[in-house]
């Protein structure tokens, strides 16, 4: 008995529909014969019949679909079930379809004919010749992928292969090789004063790659403390590195973070010629305003004095545009955007998240969002951007009951503003001493990007909107 | 040691090559009783005869499907294509059968066969007189591909493209044919597959063939003066492309320029990059600099064309950008 | 260039009337026929991929004129070449598994229906671009003649390649430069879908040899004899007095351009038409009332040929498909790092 298979009849068919049988079941079929119409992807078309014989079953009605290579009628068989073969395909070989001889003979009359083909044979065969080839592959190295479908190959092919020897290089360096950083971590890296000796590279060649610097960049400590806001007086938190007594001195291991951070200043402080403004600034009608402020709002939009400082010297930043530059090889460049960097200060560590574009924010705004910087901050849940761009920053010691400081610079900025304490004191006012309330703040300056005059000024401009309050509400 | 210019270079080699080689002989357009368009055949067929230098009907495909089959069938034809410009129309018999021959046909069978054309512009020829196309043939598997930049290299790669057994793509230059160097005497012979470093520098690489070639040595002798050291590397050899010196010559000066005659974008220089990148992207200050021909079909003015195609200033200026000295 | 005259004794040996010499004729053209007919078959059941052009109704064209041809002949044919390359003497096996790219085929598996090759039966391809092969014949003819020997060369294509630029050039030079050549148009009325009258200013292709002062000739390709009669006279013509020609076999094929090829721009009347002409039957015919063969022996033969091609499509299932690792060899005739 032979089967007849639906027929590949185009390069991109896949299943076709039988349109009409142009045999009844139980006529005679010649070989050659126009035996049924079926439609492909491309055009309707008329099979010849294969074989010779009775067309015993048709398996496949008009008006349906199948599949290439699935049975769709038998010729020479009983005419009872669908064809089984009786003999499996063996490796690659494949059972021969019968063949009767050509002539009316009747097929049940012959002598034995060669095993029928195996109704899925064909497709079996070519996912076996898939198959086959994806294990010879697979025992010369080759990798493997899941067969998705009838396109895909489950073995890699060639065509990635050279791309995919340069991504596997050996990760181990040649003699004289800089170190393999990639040129956006080596960006990252710079900004956020992460030590590259000290970073382990976990992409392609064993380079450094962004993430592994911005896992660098915040570390994350064993245990860390409920962080509180920077206006309240933290509680002392535990250390959490732990001292080593070895002798007479107690020797405190760095964190990565602390390493790079000390890293960071010591250059800020040995190549920035710094030199140091100090102000005292009334703070009674900020004060006032902050709490009239803080009356009307929820307390979860209570604004803080930090944020007040925040916006008077981001609005004084925009009228000062060469302070709010960095020197950078030998020219100034001025920033665009004012992001004001506030640092958050615990006794393990120092970082500085950014305010981007403060100048154009409200208070509410500005208020809201240090919040959660400086909460991200002390959680370690801060983002990488968190603590990128900053062009000014700000360090607030007052809850420190500190009268004055000095802050060191943030590279890239060309300022810091030390923040001291509100403190109660006697002021003359229209010829009377009265209680007033004052703060001293203290700029420091790159000299090579700006000098005493324009920090005087600045200065001054920080001042005379601290003092007018109400333009920072604008 | 004899001075040649690269035309004469070039017809001492298929020369000594015919006389070596019985199975030896020359077709193109005008190459024998007119002794060639640009006289690199001057006097072969007088010597050799028409048998084995021969005049044919303007007829591009016809040039090359002709040489393809004499080659399967045992001789080893130089077929000319006047200049590069023409042998689009024979773009089918070059790559689809001299490239695909072997291949197809199960290795039954090798096509020893040698296209010697020459490219480049900025002569006012206009703009279907001006292509260069050698970054077209180094795309396809089944071609080699060279482009020598002086006499010694041209007769050195001209005899060992003759004695090849593959089809392979001999790009000349108009520009250079009357170039003067010295050629070793004797069996001269150079590898088809081999770029070296013609100048040693300190401070920059650039890579160059052809007339270009010549170009970046006038710029690295300019630049010189401002005590910047070139390093320029020939990159005779495009198909299979020897990237070694290169990579050797980048991991020392971290910056590179490539230089060609042809369009910049999909050019000889993005495949260069493109390498560089893969086996030395630690090594690099600066991505790499490409310049080719700004993207235009040649122009027949003479200021235009000579803005629009390559030279000399080109490569100082682009030198000291990359320095950061611009 | 000069070529001096041949005088060697090349004419071929074979005598139309003699039935040794029929019979071969016969058992070739039923051998293209069968080996075709299961190409479809195996086409259809996905064994054979890409594009397949079969040669059924041309046998008459195929084996008249290469059974002229010595071993030593080249042959250039198109994609439509496995009644060519049996025909020149390749191995059936050989054909069927390229066509299921096995290693064992033709081309190792690297060509298939479209790229057949064979150095030693100078079979030289398998050309999928129209017209492309004529232009490289031409360049088997110029070493002929360059090397001093007496081989001749047979290029074969269809209709619609006598519109393209490379035939027009290789006329030119072969007929300029003394080519040992013989041009065999196989006119089967259509290039791929478009009729000849629809394509080519002049119908009868023939004719086209006269712009190059070439020998032109006509034959009815469904007449055996007929096709090898005049091929006799055109290959000795090229062999002995370097005279290429050009021969139109008018013929037709009973299916489609290619097995893609839904057929509908064909009536079945013109079909059916041409099939009473049958180039097997008509033999078969001669040869009975010649009483050269009886209806048994035809039986009989037909019988050996089927189970010819069922050994080689055994043979090609059981061959090996190619190792992945071979993907880039033979791409350049040496060692050549990419």
């Amino acid at each position: 008995m032979a089967t007849v298979q639906m027929p590949r009849l185009s390069d991109s068919m896949e299943t076709g529909k039988i349109l009409r049988w142009l045999k009844k079941e139980g006529e005679e079929v010649v070989k050659g014969e126009p035996l049924v119409e079926i439609e492909s992807d491309k055009a309707n078309i008329e099979v010849e019949a294969y074989a010779s014989g009775k067309l015993s079953k048709i398996v496949v009605p008009e008006g349906e679909s199948a599949p290439i290579g699935a049975v769709i009628a038998e010729i020479g068989g009983d005419g009872e079930t669908a064809a089984k073969s009786d003999k499996p395909a063996t490796g690659q070989g494949q059972a021969e379809a019968a063949e009767p001889k050509q002539g009316s003979k009747a097929a049940s009359a012959e002598a034995p004919k060669p095993q029928a083909t195996k109704p899925e044979a064909h497709v079996a065969q070519a996912d076996k010749a898939v198959a086959t080839t994806a294990q010879v592959a697979a025992d010369a190295g080759g990798e493997q992928y899941p067969h998705g479908g009838p396109d895909d190959r489950t073995e890699v092919g060639a065509a990635a292969q050279a791309a995919l020897n340069v991504i596997r290089r050996p990760s181990t360096q040649e003699d004289g090789e800089r170190q393999r950083v990639s040129p956006v971590a080596r960006r990252l890296a710079e900004e956020q004063g992460v030590d590259l000796r000290r970073v382990q590279g976990t992409g392609p060649s064993g380079r450094i790659t962004k993430e592994d610097v911005e896992a660098a960049a915040h570390q994350k400590p064993p245990s860390a403390p409920t962080a509180a806001p920077t206006s309240a007086t933290p509680a002392r938190e535990a250390r959490q590195t732990t001292p080593r007594p070895t002798g007479e001195v107690e020797v405190v291991e760095l964190t990565k973070l602390q390493s790079t951070v000390a890293m960071r200043l010591a250059q800020s402080k040995f190549s920035a010629p710094h030199f140091y403004v100090t102000s005292e600034i009334a703070m009674d009608d900020a004060v006032r305003l902050r709490q009239m402020f803080n009356e009307a709002v929820d307390k979860s939009e209570a604004i803080s004095l930090n944020d007040l400082v925040v916006k008077a010297v981001a609005l004084a930043l925009t009228k000062f545009p060469e302070v709010n530059a960095s020197w950078a090889d030998g020219r100034i460049e001025r920033k665009r955007d004012i992001n004001i960097g506030i640092a958050v200060g615990l006794p393990d560590r120092l970082i500085v998240p950014v305010l981007r574009n403060a100048d154009q924010k409200s208070l509410r705004d500005i208020a809201r969002e240090s919040k959660q910087l400086i909460e991200r901050a002390r959680s370690n849940k801060a983002a990488a951007q968190d603590y990128l761009g900053n062009t000014f920053s700000i360090s607030n010691l007052g809850m420190y009951d500190v009268d004055q400081f000095t802050a060191i610079i943030n590279p890239p900025d060309s300022g810091i503003l030390a923040i001291g304490s509100i403190e109660d004191k006697p002021v003359v006012k229209d010829g009377q001493v009265v209680p007033g309330k004052r703060m001293r703040v203290t700029l420091s300056v790159d000299h090579r990007v700006f000098y005493g005059v324009t920090a005087a000024q600045f200065l001054q401009e920080v001042k005379r909107l601290l003092q007018s309050p109400m333009a920072l509400v604008l | 040691m004899a001075v040649l210019a690269m035309r004469d270079a070039l017809n001492q080699a298929l020369r000594e090559e015919m006389k070596r080689d019985e199975a030896v002989f020359l077709l193109g357009e005008d190459i024998g009783l007119y002794d060639g368009s640009f006289k690199v055949t001057r006097g072969l067929m007088k010597e050799f005869g028409e048998k084995r230098v021969v005049d044919t009907p303007i007829a591009e495909e016809l040039i090359i499907g002709t040489a393809i089959g004499a080659a399967m069938s045992g001789l080893r034809p130089v077929a000319e294509m006047m200049t590069v410009n023409f042998i689009m129309v024979a773009m089918d018999q070059v790559v689809n059968a001299a490239a695909h021959i072997r291949y197809m046909f199960g290795g039954g069978t090798k096509v020893p066969l040698v296209i010697r054309t020459p490219g480049g512009g900025g002569h006012q020829l206009g703009a279907q007189h001006s292509h260069s196309h050698e970054n077209w043939f180094a795309h396809v598997p089944g071609l080699k591909v060279v482009a020598p930049g002086n006499p010694a290299d041209a007769k050195g790669m001209l005899k060992s493209a003759i004695r090849d057994d593959n089809p392979v793509m001999f790009i000349e230059n108009e520009g250079t044919y009357a170039v003067k160097g010295e050629v070793p005497d004797g069996e001269h012979l150079v590898p088809l597959d081999k770029n070296e470093v013609k100048r040693a520098g300190e401070h920059i690489t650039i890579c160059a063939h052809s007339r270009m070639l010549i170009v970046a040595m006038d710029a690295a002798t300019e630049l010189e003066k401002e005590g910047i050291s070139a390093e320029i590397v020939d990159m005779r050899a495009l198909r299979p492309l020897d990237m070694a010196p290169v990579i050797e010559s980048v991991k020392k000066t971290s910056r590179l320029i490539t230089v060609e005659e042809g369009w910049r974008s999909y050019g000889v220089g993005s495949e260069i990059a493109s390498r560089v990148y893969e086996e030395a992207f630690d090594y690099l200050d600066a991505p790499v600099a490409r310049i080719g021909a700004a993207e235009v079909p040649a122009p027949y003015n003479k200021r235009l064309e000579k803005i629009a195609f390559p030279g000399k200033a080109d490569v100082i200026v682009t030198a000291r950008a990359l320095l950061g000295k611009n | 260039m000069k070529v001096e005259q041949r005088t060697t004794e090349t004419r071929s040996k074979d005598s139309l009337s003699d039935k040794q010499t029929l019979l071969k004729l016969y058992r070739e053209m039923l051998l293209v026929r069968r080996f075709e007919e299961k190409t479809a078959e195996m086409y259809q059941a996905a064994k054979i991929g890409g594009f397949c052009h079969l040669n059924i109704g041309e046998e008459a064209t195929i084996v008249g004129t290469i059974s002229a041809l010595q071993p030593k002949d080249y042959v250039y044919s198109t994609y439509r070449e496995h009644g060519h390359a049996i025909a020149k003497g390749i191995d059936p096996k050989a054909v069927m598994a390229e066509l299921f790219g096995k290693e064992t085929g033709t081309s190792h598996g690297r060509g298939g229906s479209m790229h057949l090759f064979s150095q030693e039966h100078r079979f030289y391809g398998g050309y999928a671009i129209v017209g492309q092969a004529l232009p490289i014949a031409c360049g088997s003819g110029y070493a002929i003649n360059y090397q001093g020997t007496d081989e001749v060369v047979m290029s074969i294509f269809g209709d619609g390649a006598t519109n393209i630029g490379a035939f027009h050039e290789s006329l030119n030079v072969a007929k300029l430069w003394h080519l040992p050549i013989v041009f065999v148009c196989v006119n089967n009325l259509y290039g791929m879908g478009t009729a000849v009258n629809r394509a080519s200013a002049v119908t009868e292709i023939w004719k086209k040899a006269c712009a190059y002062d070439m020998t032109g000739e006509r034959v009815d390709g469904m007449d055996v004899l007929a096709v090898r009669r005049i091929t006799d006279q055109l290959v000795a013509q090229a062999r002995e007095k370097h005279e290429p020609s050009l021969l139109e076999c008018v013929a037709y094929r009973y299916r489609g351009h290619s097995m893609s090829d839904p057929d509908t721009y064909r009536g079945k009347e013109e079909i059916k038409e041409w099939q009473t002409r049958d180039a097997i039957l008509s033999l078969a015919e001669h040869m009975k009332k010649q009483k050269m063969l009886t209806v048994e022996e035809i039986q009989k033969i037909d019988e050996e040929i089927t189970a010819q091609v069922e050994e080689a499509v055994k043979f090609a299932d059981e061959s090996p498909e190619p190792d992945p690792k071979d993907l880039y060899r033979d791409v350049y005739a040496d060692e050549v790092a990419s």
